[in-house]
This record gives C-alpha cells, structure tokens and sequence, in this order.
C-alpha cells in the first residue's frame, strides 16, 4: 500500500532535478508529467525503490519556492539504500555538495548528509546493525538521555 | 516548437514502435470507462483507431452507429500521431487536435500528448465546465493524465515480449 505521506519538493529545474535523483538514487519517473506553455513543470512524480515523491518547478504566483530561492530548506529527506558511501560518492560525482561524509553512526546506521544542486538536504542511510536502547544509552554516554 | 497547452507525459515500459502500436490498437482496453473518459451515453461504446494517416478515431456503439473523435492528420509509427479531436457537445466546425510524441528514453519511451486549440472555443462552452486559462488547461491535462497512467499500468502488469525495462 502506498503511503499516506509523500513530500512534494519544489526545485529550479525540475526536468534537470528529475534526471539527477535518476541517475543518483536510481529513481523512475512513476507518474504523469505536467509541463506547460514555457517549459514549467506544474507536476511530476519519482518513485526511489518504492518511495514516491512528488515535484515541480517553482510557481511564485502561489508562493511555491524553491530552496534556492528561500536560501536553505528546514526539512531533510531521509534515504534508506544498500550503499550509503557509493550513493553519496555518486551524488557529489553529479554535482551535490557533502555536508557531512558518511560514518558510522551510535544508532546503527551508516549515514552521511549532502545538499542535492537543487538546494535539498537528504540522509543517505544504511543500517548494519540492531542497537539496543541500553547500548544506545551506553555508547552516547551522557551526551544524550535515550528514552 | 512552442507548446500552447499544458503537455502531459509519462514513461512507458515499451520500445516506441510497440508504445504507439498499444496506443493506437488497444486503446479501448486501455481508455478509461465511465461518463468522465467515455464520450456517449450509456458509455459503452468502444474506442478504436482506423489504421493509417488517412484513419480515423471512432467510438461505437452496439446498435452499429459511431461517434467520430477525430481524423488523423499525421501518422508516423513510433514517432508522432496528430488527430482533431471532437467531443459530442461541439457544434459545426468546433475541434480540438491532440498532439502525441513517441521519445525513445533509457528503458521505454517518454508518450507525450498536447491537446491544443480550446482556446478556439467560446468562453461559456459547455466543454469549459466553467472553467477557464490555467484551471481549465490542468483540468483537461488531469484527464490525459488518468489514461495515460492507465496506459503505462498497461506494460507494468502485462508486459509486452519486446518492452524493454523501466523496473529496478
């Protein structure tokens, strides 16, 4: 069953966007493409591995901006894929900028962060392994309080 | 070539000849049903193509009568159709042309169609549904949309021998 929520990203370039998330998350174009007089792209929808995602272009008559325009995005995607590392190499290999190179994380995931040429920030994440709250607890120590 | 309507695409899991050869020959399996997608009451007729750039694309009905959409003006398998395209609130010489391209893209090909020219029509049309500009343009590029989602469904369920791969 699809999911009940599906971010809908606004980006400068959505034809452009859509070959990037292609070529780099092995994305496929699952839906109709709406493109008007112009070029703009009023709607499109990806699918990553099942994920669906719906984009378009900017519409600035309904204040549907993109984070370029805005200068940063508040919202982070957050990616599960088999590779995190070749993902990431292959993202920065087309153009995305690393915010934070993928490691090891206390919480079982192996992540890094990156901000996509389109100004969207992803997790790329792959889990390697199950941790316990206790051996959370322990392992972050008294940076944080686990509950 | 500047588009003047909204254009509706989608990726098909078909080489291009095969996506127009479905397009075109099975397009009553592949047209939505019902009142919204169908174009006469009791909207059971059936949807099909004459073959060929002298065709026509017809609707009919189990008593032997026929509803014609529209004649073909280009045919060029796996390329591009054109076709005026009528639908039975028109009066006299009242018609639309539907646009589609066949692009050949990594694993299938991109089906594209601009349906143009209701700008033609006058403002209270009833085919307007009151609508107009850019509402109207996406609710027309909706109704494209449905079916050619349809349309791809059609290869992702029952794929043809000689689709190429658009699944991971």
């Amino acid at each position: 069953m699809p999911s009940p929520l599906v971010p809908y990203i606004t980006v400068k370039g959505a034809a452009r966007a859509i070959d990037f998330y292609k070529n780099v998350f092995g994305a496929i174009e699952s839906g109709a493409r709406y493109t008007e007089p112009g070029g703009r792209i009023g709607h499109a929808e990806i699918s990553i591995d099942g994920a669906q995602i719906m984009l378009s272009d900017e519409h600035p008559e309904i204040d549907v901006l993109s984070p370029d325009t805005l200068g940063g995005t508040p919202m982070t995607l957050h990616l599960q894929v088999r590779d995190a590392a070749a993902t990431v190499a292959r993202a920065a290999a087309a153009g995305a900028t690393v915010q934070r190179a993928v490691q090891d994380q206390p919480y079982g995931e192996r992540s890094g962060t990156i901000k996509d040429p389109f100004g969207h920030r992803w997790m790329i994440a792959t889990p390697f392994e199950d941790v316990s709250k206790d051996e959370l607890q322990r392992r972050v120590g008294s940076a944080y309080k686990i509950s | 070539m500047t588009n003047t309507a909204v254009v509706v695409s989608i990726e098909v899991a078909a080489d291009p000849d095969l996506a127009f050869d479905v397009f075109t020959s099975e397009i009553d399996a592949w047209w939505l049903r019902g009142p919204q997608h169908r174009f006469r009451a009791p909207w059971d007729g059936k949807l099909r193509f004459e073959p060929g750039p002298t065709g026509r694309l017809l609707e009919e009905y189990a008593d032997g009568s026929a509803f014609v959409i529209g004649r073909v003006v280009h045919w060029e398998r796996g390329k591009r159709l054109v076709l005026g395209w009528r639908i039975p609130n028109f009066k006299g010489d009242e018609s639309t042309e539907v646009d589609v391209r066949f692009e050949a893209i990594a694993g299938g090909t991109r089906v594209s169609v601009e349906h143009r020219g209701w700008n033609a029509l006058r403002a209270d049309h009833p085919a307007r549904h009151g609508k107009a500009g850019r509402d109207f343009e996406y609710m027309k590029a909706d109704l494209w949309a449905q079916n050619l989602t349809s349309l791809r469904r059609r290869f992702e369920h029952n794929p043809p021998a000689s689709a190429g791969s658009l699944a991971r």
